[in-house]
């Protein structure tokens, strides 16, 4: 029977399981094998290890190490090994399509094939990093390619013909795509197979290609790609490469398959163990914790507060939540998705064009600018006209230094000038910092909210109207359980600061799409504050006096600074209220640096605050410092619930904590909102840091020291190699690979009937990609869901 | 915390030997200059003596030498400041100063040598400790193919300064006939074609990116890839009197300029642009010299060192600042003035578009012409089998050669049994892909580097210092030899390299950092120190 090969059918197959990491300025966690969700998350470890090769679990001296830590209960080891399932055995490797190819022609042909093939897909994607920008580049890359093949009076590689690879060009892709497979691979059933091992030789690459069709405009420059073009193209390389190395070319499919190599995998079974009791040590131990605190009953609210303050869920507010609480009182803290319920585009005063500022999942359909005040218009435009200058001097700068006559001039001129600038970015990295970058516009200014200024913005509205506003500041308000107010309340967006760091959008706010949330916070207190708004949440039942006021602020994680927006016309008691903050926050920021400091080796053992302070702002700003701050490493839990729940118990970074009052929410509707959200988005964080963690140098980017910016979407190592997606081992090296727990307070029967309406985030606890617990508060009694029995009574002892 | 201590332990030696190194050096050059800038030389005898060959070990100190101290000691300093911090938790910590010192070392001996089989002895430490920083990351094949790609342009191009320092023995330049200064010239010239990455040897430059950035700083944006140009300088009285000569060096630097910025200009990755452009500025210093500015050469050296230094350490912040540009230009794009391609037909700029992306296609040239040995021979142990005998062959009928043979010999059979030992616990099936059993052998595999080191004569042993005489012996028989001789050179060079590579590093997918992945320094040091010991003894004994 004829088979019939489906192109497109094949691609989606083989788009899937590339890796979904977009250019790496919007860097966004995502679940490193999303592709494989619908399985068990044991069962997709090993289908993942199979397709990429990678590792299931860490080296055993990992776990033994933790073992001697006193990581891993050992009752729990005991009772993991003996529910062990050891007979599962490892098959060994198959050789591929591809081998077989290599065998034949004798050589490494990737090696020859891929420097050539990258730095063609690099230049055409570049971003600006290029001084000589590809001809052709505003035609559709295949074209582009083919355009530049056939007006250069020399091939594009050295195996390429000139002739043949123009006939190639002068077609369509697809259809070259299916000729050439025939030649190379023969057989049709084997295609799928082909194209799979074809686009994983370099998948850094292909994923990349694949996530700018998907999404064209998360590039800054447009261009036109797509993966079957990719392919047409790596495949005439390949063809070209085949014919000068041999004139009698046999089909894959009918070439002797080589005999397996002689390597046996050891079998998993044992690291498996470790892992399961490495796991389970962790979360008998939070849940101890948390049961006994549920049964001394501390959930008692105390006096009400003075100030109340919310937060992004981010386990790196967890510490500085706890300080804020511990030194007064009478702070109450809140956290939530740090977009804040406001989803929208963004345009600040330095940005060109409007960015998203909300989890990847929604699509926006607002948007928000940042003006200057009609007052300041002069002063903005006078700072405009000064960033300008300097961007465009950088710009020929940069351009001068890599030509001939300029080149002279600079290397013999600003050669000396960098002498300088070498010692002073050693001893005064800031100073160095500063002249390194564009400097920010900083006029006062005020935001476009209001949706009375109708305009149309490409296809995008801006501003919202009054019940737009309302319904999200009241969804938020709700989901937080956040009903009785303060005359005080900040909301604190978060974002990060580093230098010498391509990475910089993995250390900010994950549900704002790897931005900071400022705006967010900016935004959510601003509507908050409206009159109106207000009017139409306290109909929909929640009731804000009109003594209380919202501030934004943002607070950078890097260096523990914290800023706010729109202070003005304060009343007395609120700026009395404020002050005390600012002189609170002054001293929160010391005794966090200082438990900050704890986790950093080269951090002094017994660190006052002063020091710790002096040592993370210099984390921030030294270019020599790969390590600004920790991001979500150590990741482990994250509690849904009454930030009562949590109060007393040291957390040490490890949560996520996402404020819910299951007391507002008897049906399950508003905590059904809130794990959609919070699942997606904190297990993602945590399987990426697990992955990239057990796999380094696949899953994630291997070592950030010898990283190369390419075309300004992504790194590499040297210069035309494959890009590196995922997390440096810089970011992971002191994370334990734990699956995020989740911790819910709301009984078993409502959360059952979540996931009957909800199979897509049920996905994620059936296989066991992230774990749950409950928390019933009403009866005192905790419950973990195990996938194969349901929700089964937590005990404390083993 | 033990590996805190003890990366704070390293990072305070380090500091202490280089802030020392920092200050000597800059001592020495101000004596110097208060003592009236005189050229001082001075000659420590000469340990190795055959008939009347003798290797001195002299050095020189002036002007030129003072110049390059201070840049080697600041820049040296700069890095060691960046990296002491930089390179934190790196399973390879120690490793990486090592063959950073090494490197200062070289680095210094070169700056100071007064004799070409001194600064040989520079040339050659500098070019191994390239080949270790590349392959840094050695479980990477990509990373030791580059490593790889690198030395062996190193290796090729000592023969030149081999052949100087043959020409030149003993003489000086009027005594030679201008035949012999021509060549002379050359020689020296083909030496800094590939340690400065001229013309045609530019395409390995950008490939040896592959180590933690201030490692690329230093070697491949300042200082490695000037010492070039400090040869030139040094050897300045040599060739500035051979008429025409200069017009040679202004041929080659143009040819580098014009094809390494048009390089640069395609690269779309920073460190691949930055390296291309520190090569066309070594070309303009090039033209600079033969046009005769010799003092604005040193000048533009200076000056171009810093700012690639510079350029490099700063990298991994364009995304940021590009960033900011594109937001604060609302996607403006830069229109440069006059660029010399623009004014060629559209056929010839495309052209010219795809040579520069391909490198100039001159590697796939080199790959026809020059020898692949290792594609001859897989078998590992026959291979060394081979090259001993073409050693024995070569070498053995030469007068006075029995030294050089005795070291070799010994290295022979230390690399040899290791090999062998590694061999029979895992059999690999060819050399034409990489096995990376370093890290279930690191002992063996340190081993047999250390005896293919002594191979492949690097200054480990007394051969390197005998290295000459069997040059000079061979001139002695016919000029024929000596081309022999030079080809078993570069074979020894690249096929040690090339073995060890194969075996030893580049395994994939192994990127998990442990301790096993180090190679065993201390001892390999203690190795090391013993092997010199053995090895320069029979040498005072002669």
């Amino acid at each position: 029977m004829p088979h019939l090969f489906d192109l497109e059918n094949a691609l989606e197959h083989v788009r899937h399981v590339l890796p979904a990491q977009g250019p790496i300025k919007d860097f966004i966690h995502y679940n490193t094998l999303h592709a494989f969700q619908h399985l068990e998350f044991n069962d997709a470890i090993q289908a993942a290890s199979h397709l990429y090769h990678t590792n299931t679990s860490m080296p055993l001296q990992f776990y033994r190490q933790a073992y001697l830590d006193g990581k891993i209960n050992p009752s729990i080891l005991r009772q993991c090994i003996q529910e062990a399932n050891w007979s599962q055995e490892a098959s060994p490797p198959e050789t591929t399509l591809r081998e077989r190819c290599q065998v034949q022609l004798d050589t490494d042909w990737d090696m020859a094939i891929n420097p050539i093939l990258i730095r063609l897909t690099a230049n055409f994607l570049d971003q600006g990093i290029g001084l000589w920008t590809i001809p052709f580049a505003d035609l559709p890359f295949f074209q582009c390619v083919g355009h530049l093949a056939k007006s250069s009076m020399l091939p594009i590689a050295s195996f390429v013909s000139r002739t043949s690879s123009l006939a190639f060009f002068a077609r369509e892709p697809q259809s070259v795509i299916r000729d050439l497979l025939n030649r190379i691979v023969g057989d049709p059933q084997l295609f799928e197979q082909y194209i799979l091992e074809t686009l994983m030789a370099h998948k850094g690459w292909s994923g990349m290609v694949n996530q700018v069709e998907i999404k064209p405009s998360a590039l800054l420059k447009q261009r036109h790609i797509r993966l079957v073009e990719f392919l047409a193209l790596k495949l005439i390389l390949e063809w070209e490469f085949i014919c000068s190395r041999t004139t009698h070319f046999v089909p894959l499919s009918q070439c002797p398959v080589p005999p397996p190599s002689l390597e046996q995998p050891g079998s998993d079974a044992v690291a498996q163990t470790w892992q399961r009791a490495l796991e389970n040590s962790y979360y008998f131990e939070v849940l101890t914790k948390l049961d006994h605190n549920i049964k001394q009953n501390r959930i008692a609210s105390s006096q009400p507060p003075h100030i109340q303050a919310v937060f992004c869920l981010d386990d790196r507010e967890c510490s500085f939540r706890r300080h804020l609480e511990e030194l007064d009182p009478g702070i109450e803290t809140f956290g939530t998705a740090g977009f804040f319920g406001i989803d929208f585009y963004f345009q600040s005063l330095n940005d060109a064009v409007p960015v998203q500022m909300c989890p990847l999942q929604i699509k926006p359909n607002r948007l928000i600018r940042e003006i200057p005040l009609a007052s300041h218009q002069k002063e903005f435009e006078q700072q405009k006209r000064a960033v300008q200058k300097k961007a465009r001097m950088q710009l020929q700068l940069n351009d001068a230094s890599s030509s001939v006559f300029l080149g002279f001039l600079s290397a013999n001129i600003l050669g000396y000038l960098s002498a300088f600038k070498l010692i002073l970015g050693l001893l005064r990295p800031k100073r160095l910092l500063r002249s390194l970058l564009t400097k920010k516009i900083t006029v006062p200014t005020m935001l476009t909210l209001m949706a009375d200024r109708r305009e149309v913005d490409s296809e995008l509205q801006e501003g919202f109207t009054i019940e737009e506003m309302a319904t999200r500041v009241h969804g938020v308000l709700l989901s937080m359980g956040l009903v009785h107010f303060s005359p005080l309340v900040v909301v604190l967006g978060h974002g990060s600061s580093s230098a010498n760091n391509p990475h910089f959008a993995a250390y900010d706010c994950g549900a704002c799409s790897g931005k900071s949330g400022a705006a967010n916070a900016r935004v959510f207190a601003a509507m908050a504050n409206i009159p109106q708004v207000r009017q139409l949440v306290a109909e929909k039942g929640i009731l804000i006096p009109e003594s209380t006021r919202f501030v934004g602020g943002h607070h950078n994680t890097c260096t523990s600074e914290v800023d706010f927006f729109d202070t003005d016309g304060l009343s007395q008691q609120q700026a009395s209220s404020f002050k005390s903050l600012i002189e609170l926050i002054f001293h929160v920021k010391g005794k966090n640096a200082q438990e900050r400091c704890r986790r950093f080796a080269l951090a002094k053992a017994n660190i006052s605050p002063e020091d710790a302070i002096k040592e993370i702002e210099h984390r921030a700003t030294a270019l020599f410092e790969p390590r600004p701050e920790l991001g979500h490493a150590t990741n482990a839990v994250c509690i849904v619930g009454r930030r009562a729940l949590s109060k007393s118990i040291f957390l040490d970074r490890r949560a996520f904590l996402n404020s819910y009052d299951p007391r507002l929410d008897l049906d399950g509707e508003i905590l059904n909102k809130i794990l959609s959200a919070v699942i997606p988005v904190c297990g993602g964080i945590n399987l990426e840091y697990y992955f990239s963690r057990i796999d380094p140098g696949v899953y994630g980017s291997g070592t950030k020291l010898s990283h190369n910016v390419s075309a300004l979407i992504g790194v590499f190592n040297g210069v035309d190699d494959d890009l590196r997606t995922g997390l440096p081992i810089q970011m992971t090296e002191i994370h334990d690979p734990i699956r995020l727990l989740f911790v819910v307070e709301q009984t078993p029967s409502v959360l059952t009937a979540i996931f009957e309406h909800n199979p897509a985030v049920f996905e994620w606890i059936k296989n066991g990609w992230v774990k749950l617990a409950c928390i019933d508060s009403q009866a005192s009694v905790l419950h973990i869901y195990n996938p194969k029995s349901g929700f089964v009574k937590f005990r404390p002892t083993i | 915390m033990n590996m805190i201590q003890y990366e704070r332990r390293i990072a305070k030696l380090v500091r202490f030997t280089f802030v020392l190194y920092l200050a000597l050096s800059l001592l020495t050059v101000s004596f110097w200059l208060i003592g009236g800038m005189n050229t001082i030389d001075f000659d420590l005898g000469s340990p190795f003596r055959s008939g009347d060959y003798a290797f001195h070990l002299a050095f020189r100190f002036d002007g030129l030498s003072a110049v390059f101290l201070t840049l080697t000691a600041s820049i040296s300093n700069i890095i060691v400041f960046f990296s002491r911090r930089y390179l934190h938790r790196d399973p390879s910590y120690r490793r990486f100063f090592i063959i950073l010192s090494l490197f200062t070392f070289g680095m210094t001996v070169i700056v100071c040598a007064g004799s070409f089989a001194v600064l040989f002895l520079g040339w050659e430490i500098v070019g191994f400790s390239s080949f270790m920083l590349i392959s840094y990351y050695w479980h990477r094949p990509q990373a030791v193919l580059n490593a790889k790609r690198a030395y062996f342009i190193y290796r090729l191009c000592d023969l030149g300064l081999i052949a100087a320092a043959l020409i030149k023995h003993g003489h000086t330049v009027p005594e030679l006939s201008l035949q012999n200064q021509w060549i002379l010239c050359c020689a020296i010239l083909f030496a800094v074609l590939g340690k400065s990455a001229q013309f045609p040897f530019s395409y390995w430059l950008p490939r040896a990116m592959e180590g933690p950035t201030p490692s690329s700083a230093i070697f491949y944006g300042s200082l490695s890839i000037h010492t070039g140009v400090f040869l030139l300088l040094r050897t300045q009285d040599i060739w500035s009197t051979v008429p025409g000569f200069g017009w040679v060096l202004v041929g080659v630097g143009l040819l580098t300029t014009l094809s390494s910025t048009l390089s640069s200009r395609v690269q779309t990755n920073i460190k691949g642009q930055i390296g291309y452009a520190s090569i066309a500025q070594v070309g303009l210093i090039l033209i600079e010299l033969g046009l005769g500015f010799s003092n604005l050469a040193l000048l533009h050296c200076v000056g171009n060192a810093f700012l690639r230094c510079f350029q490099l350490l700063v990298s991994p912040s364009i995304l940021v600042q590009r960033l900011q540009t594109h937001h604060a230009l609302n996607g403006e794009t830069f229109k440069p003035l006059g660029r010399l391609e623009s004014y060629l037909p559209a056929r010839w700029q495309d052209t010219l578009y795809v040579l520069a992306i391909n490198d100039w296609f001159i590697e796939q040239l080199f790959r026809y012409l020059v020898l692949k040995p290792s594609t001859w021979v897989k078998d590992p142990l026959r291979l060394l089998w081979v090259l001993g005998i073409c050693n024995l062959l070569v070498i053995a009928p030469l007068h006075g050669a029995q030294v050089y043979l005795a070291e070799l010999g010994i290295s022979w059979l230390l690399a040899y049994y290791t090999l062998a030992y590694v061999l029979r616990c895992r059999p690999i099936d060819s050399l034409g892909s990489f096995s990376g059993l370093l890290g279930q052998f690191p002992r063996a595999g340190n081993l047999c580097l250390l005896g293919l080191l002594g191979f492949i004569a690097f200054p480990v042993t007394a051969a390197f210092f005998a290295e000459d005489l069997i040059f000079h012996e061979a001139l002695g028989l016919s000029w024929i030899w000596v081309a022999l001789v030079g080809l078993v050179f570069v074979l020894n060079g690249i096929c040690g390299v090339s073995l060890f590579s194969r075996v030893f590093l580049g395994k994939r997918n192994a990127e998990i950092p442990g301790p096993h992945m180090d190679f065993s320094m201390k001892k390999s040091l203690l190795l090391l120190a013993s092997f010199l010991v053995v090895g320069v003894f029979p040498c005072f004994m002669k």
